[in-house]
C-alpha cells in the first residue's frame, strides 16, 4: 500500500465513520438478520446472534469428569457458571483439543459452545436465507441442529438452531443428572445476581 | 701318403723325390760321363805317351841317319838331323817323364832309355867326330861292330815294352769305359724307369687326392658362392631398401630442420610476449592493490550498511509488536462490539440506537483489523525486505570478503604470473637456443644421412657387383668342377 493509498483510505474510513453517525436510524435494517460466522472442523457456520447471549475469547474452562465427551467442562460468564460443551462434537465431528473461542447462549439455562475459529460479524437479508434441503451436506449428521442456511462471501454457510443444539445436548444429560445440574446453575446464578 | 698332408705337401714330396731320382740319374750320369772323360784323358795320355816314344824312337833314328849319311859321304849336311835329335832328346826325355809320372814302371824304363840314349849318342858322336877327324875307316869299323845295332835293338825293346804298357792302358781304359757306361747306361734305364714309375704313381695317387680335395673345396666354394649369391641379393635389396629408407629420413630431417627454425622462432616471439606479459603482470599487480584497497572501503561501509539494516530490522520488529498489541486491541474492540450488538438485540427496540453505535464501533474494529493486517503485511514486507537486505548485504559482505580474498590471490596470482612469465622467457630462450642447437644437429645429421644414403647406394652398387663376382664365383666353381669331375658336372 503506497502512502497515497493510506491517505485515501484514511479519508474513506474517516467519512463513513462520520456518516455512520450522520444517518437517521432505518427502518428497514429491521428487517436484516445479523449472524456469526464460525469453522468447525473444515466446515462453516452461522449463528444468529440473536439466539447468542455473548461472545468470548480465551476463558478459562474447568474440566470435570463426566461421561460425556462433548463436556469439556464449565466457565465463569459474568458470574454465572455454565457448562462448555465442544461444538464440533455436537455437530458430528471430531473433538478439538483447546477450542478459544466461546458463544453463550440465550435462556434460561446457558450453554457455552466452543469452537476453533471465528471468522467475523456478518449481515444479511431475509432473500438471502436458503432452504434446509440446499444445506451443506456435510452437516447431514447435525441436520436436526441446523436450521436454514445463508449464502455469505460466495459460499454457503449453514444456520445452527441454538434452540434445538440446547435440547440436543439436554437430550445427552440423564434426567436428574440435567435436572441437578440445572438446579445448581440456577442457585449459583442467584447467588451470583 | 698321408691324407692330412696339403695339397703343396703333396707336391712338393712328388717333386722331392722326383728330384731325388733325377739327381741319382744326374749323378750316375755325371760320374758316367766323368769316368768317360778321365778315361778318355787317360786314353789320350796313353796316345800321346805312345806317339812321344814312337816320335823318341823316330828321333834316335833321324840321328843315327844322319850319322850314317855323313859317314858316308862326309856331308855336313847330313849332321843336321843328328844334331836336331840330340837337341830334342833331352826334351822328349822330360816330356816323357812328366807324361808318365804315374807309371814307375815306364819311369824306369825311361831312365833305361835314356842311359842306352847316351850310350848311342856317345857312339855316333865318336864315330862323327872319327869321320870328321878324317878316320872314316875307324869310324865304319866302330859301325861294323854292331854296336850301335845292339844299343838300338835294346832301345827298341824298351821302347816296345813302354808301347806295350801304353797299349795294356788303353785297353784296360776301353774295358773301364765299356763297363762304366754299360753301368751308367744300366743305371739311367733303372733309375728312370723307377723314376717313371713312382711319378706315375704319386701323381696318380696326387691327382686322386687333390680330385677328392679339391671337387669337395669346390663343391663348398660352390655353395658358399651360391651362399654369397644369395647374401649379396638381400644385401642388394636391403641396401636399395635402406638407401630408400635413408632418402625418407633425410627428407623428414630436413622438414625437422625446417619445423626447428620455425619453433625457435615462435620461441623467440613467445619471449617477447612474455617480457610483454611480465610487465602488463607487474602493472596489473599494481591495479590489484588499489582495487584491494577498495574493497576494503567497500567492505566498510557494507558493515555499516548491514549494521543499519539490523537497526531497521529491530525497529520493524518493535513495530510489529506494537501492532501486535493494535491488533489485540481491534479484536477485543470487535468482540466487545459483537457483545454489545448481542447485547442490543437482548434488549428489543431500547436497544436499536445502541445496536447502531455498536455496530459502527464493529465495522471500526474491522477496519483497524484489516488496517492492522495490511500494515502488518507492509511490516512484514519491510521486515522481509531488511532480512532479505541484510542477507543480501552479508552476501555482498561475504562476496567482497571473497572479492578481496580473490584480489589478493589475483595480486599473488599476479606475482607468480610474473615470476612464471619470467620463468617462461628463460624457458622460451632456453628453447629456443636449443631449438637452434637442434636446428644444427638436424642439418648435420641430414648431411650424415646424405653421406650414409650415398654410402648405402654405394653399397648398393657393391652388393650389385658382389653378386655379378658370386655368380662368377659360382659359374667358374661349377666350371672347375667339371674340370676335377667331369662326371659330376
Amino acid at each position: 500500500m503506497t502512502l497515497d493509498q493510506a491517505n485515501t483510505a484514511l479519508l474513506a474510513l474517516r467519512r463513513e465513520f462520520d456518516a455512520g453517525f450522520a444517518r437517521a436510524p432505518q427502518s428497514a435494517r429491521a428487517a436484516q438478520e445479523n449472524l456469526l460466522a464460525i469453522r468447525v472442523g473444515a466446515d462453516g457456520y452461522a449463528l444468529r446472534i440473536q439466539d447468542i447471549g455473548g461472545l468470548h475469547l480465551d476463558k478459562p474452562i474447568v474440566a470435570l469428569p463426566t461421561p460425556i465427551a462433548e463436556l469439556k467442562g464449565v466457565a465463569g460468564f459474568r458470574g454465572r457458571v455454565a457448562p462448555v460443551y465442544d461444538l464440533a462434537g455436537l455437530l458430528g465431528h471430531a473433538l478439538q483439543p483447546a477450542p478459544r473461542w466461546l458463544v453463550l447462549t440465550r435462556g434460561a439455562e446457558p450453554v457455552a459452545l466452543a469452537f476453533a475459529h471465528f471468522e467475523g460479524h456478518f449481515s444479511i437479508d431475509a432473500l438471502d436465507l436458503v432452504r434446509p434441503a440446499e444445506a451443506n451436506p456435510a452437516a447431514a449428521s447435525a441436520q436436526a441442529v441446523v436450521s436454514d442456511a445463508v449464502r455469505h462471501a460466495g459460499a454457503l454457510w449453514p444456520i445452527i438452531d441454538i434452540a434445538a443444539l440446547v435440547s440436543a445436548i439436554q437430550r445427552l444429560i440423564p434426567t436428574r443428572h440435567a435436572a441437578q445440574t440445572a438446579h445448581k446453575f440456577d442457585q449459583g446464578a442467584f447467588d451470583h445476581e | 701318403m698321408n691324407k692330412n698332408w696339403t695339397f703343396g705337401r703333396k707336391l712338393t714330396f712328388g717333386f722331392v723325390v722326383s728330384s731325388i731320382f733325377l739327381i741319382v740319374v744326374g749323378m750316375v750320369g755325371y760320374w758316367s760321363n766323368y769316368a768317360l772323360i778321365t778315361t778318355s784323358y787317360s786314353v789320350s795320355h796313353t796316345h800321346k805317351v805312345a806317339e812321344k816314344v814312337a816320335e823318341y824312337l823316330s828321333n834316335l833314328k833321324d840321328a843315327e841317319t844322319g850319322q850314317r849319311g855323313y859317314l858316308l859321304t862326309g856331308d855336313a849336311g847330313y849332321l843336321d838331323p843328328y844334331q836336331s835329335a840330340i837337341d830334342g832328346s833331352s826334351r822328349m826325355i822330360g816330356e816323357l817323364r812328366t807324361l808318365t809320372a804315374d807309371s814307375p814302371s815306364q819311369q824306369r824304363r825311361i831312365d833305361q832309355l835314356e842311359t842306352m840314349t847316351a850310350a848311342k849318342f856317345a857312339e855316333l858322336k865318336h864315330t862323327i867326330e872319327l869321320r870328321k877327324a878324317g878316320h872314316a875307316d875307324d869310324a865304319l869299323k866302330i859301325v861294323l861292330t854292331n854296336e850301335g845295332k845292339v844299343t838300338m835293338d835294346a832301345i827298341r825293346k824298351v821302347i816296345e815294352q813302354m808301347t806295350q804298357e801304353a797299349q795294356a792302358s788303353l785297353d784296360k781304359s776301353a774295358a773301364g769305359v765299356e763297363a762304366t757306361a754299360g753301368a751308367a747306361k744300366t743305371t739311367i734305364i733303372l733309375s728312370t724307369i723307377v723314376c717313371l714309375l713312382f711319378v706315375s704313381v704319386t701323381g696318380f695317387l696326387i691327382a686322386r687326392s687333390l680330385a677328392s680335395q679339391l671337387g669337395a673345396a669346390v663343391g663348398h666354394v660352390q655353395s658358399s658362392s651360391a651362399e654369397l649369391q644369395a647374401a649379396a641379393t638381400q644385401q642388394a635389396t636391403g641396401a636399395k631398401q635402406q638407401a630408400s629408407a635413408m632418402n625418407e629420413i633425410s627428407t623428414t630431417i630436413s622438414e625437422l630442420g625446417v619445423t626447428s627454425r620455425q619453433i625457435a622462432e615462435s620461441a623467440q616471439r613467445v619471449a617477447q610476449i612474455a617480457e610483454q606479459t611480465v610487465t602488463a603482470a607487474r602493472s596489473g599487480s599494481g591495479t590489484v592493490d588499489k582495487g584491494q584497497e577498495a574493497i576494503g572501503a567497500i567492505r566498510r561501509q557494507m558493515d555499516l550498511v548491514v549494521n543499519h539494516m539490523l537497526d531497521l530490522g529491530r525497529k520493524s520488529q518493535e513495530i510489529g509488536a506494537v501492532l501486535d498489541i493494535v491488533s489485540e486491541l481491534a479484536d477485543q474492540t470487535n468482540i466487545l462490539a459483537i457483545n454489545a450488538t448481542i447485547e442490543a438485540t437482548g434488549a428489543g427496540d431500547a436497544g436499536k440506537r445502541f445496536a447502531v453505535v455498536a455496530e459502527e464501533i464493529r465495522k471500526l474494529a474491522d477496519r483497524v483489523a484489516n488496517s492492522t493486517k495490511g500494515i502488518r503485511t507492509q511490516v512484514e514486507d519491510v521486515r522481509g525486505a531488511v532480512n532479505t537486505t541484510v542477507m543480501a548485504t552479508e552476501t555482498g559482505a561475504k562476496a567482497v570478503d571473497a572479492g578481496a580474498r580473490q584480489f589478493t590471490d589475483v595480486a599473488q596470482s599476479f606475482r607468480e604470473i610474473a615470476a612464471l612469465v619470467g620463468t617462461t622467457t628463460e624457458a622460451a630462450r632456453e628453447i629456443e637456443l636449443s631449438t637452434k642447437q637442434q636446428a644444427t644437429a638436424a642439418e648435420q645429421v641430414r648431411v650424415a644421412v646424405t653421406d650414409v644414403a650415398q654410402a648405402t647406394a654405394e653399397t648398393e652398387t657393391s652388393s650389385s657387383q658382389t653378386l655379378q663376382t658370386a655368380s662368377q664365383l659360382a659359374g667358374l666353381s661349377r666350371d672347375l668342377r667339371r674340370m676335377i669331375q667331369p662326371q659330376a658336372a
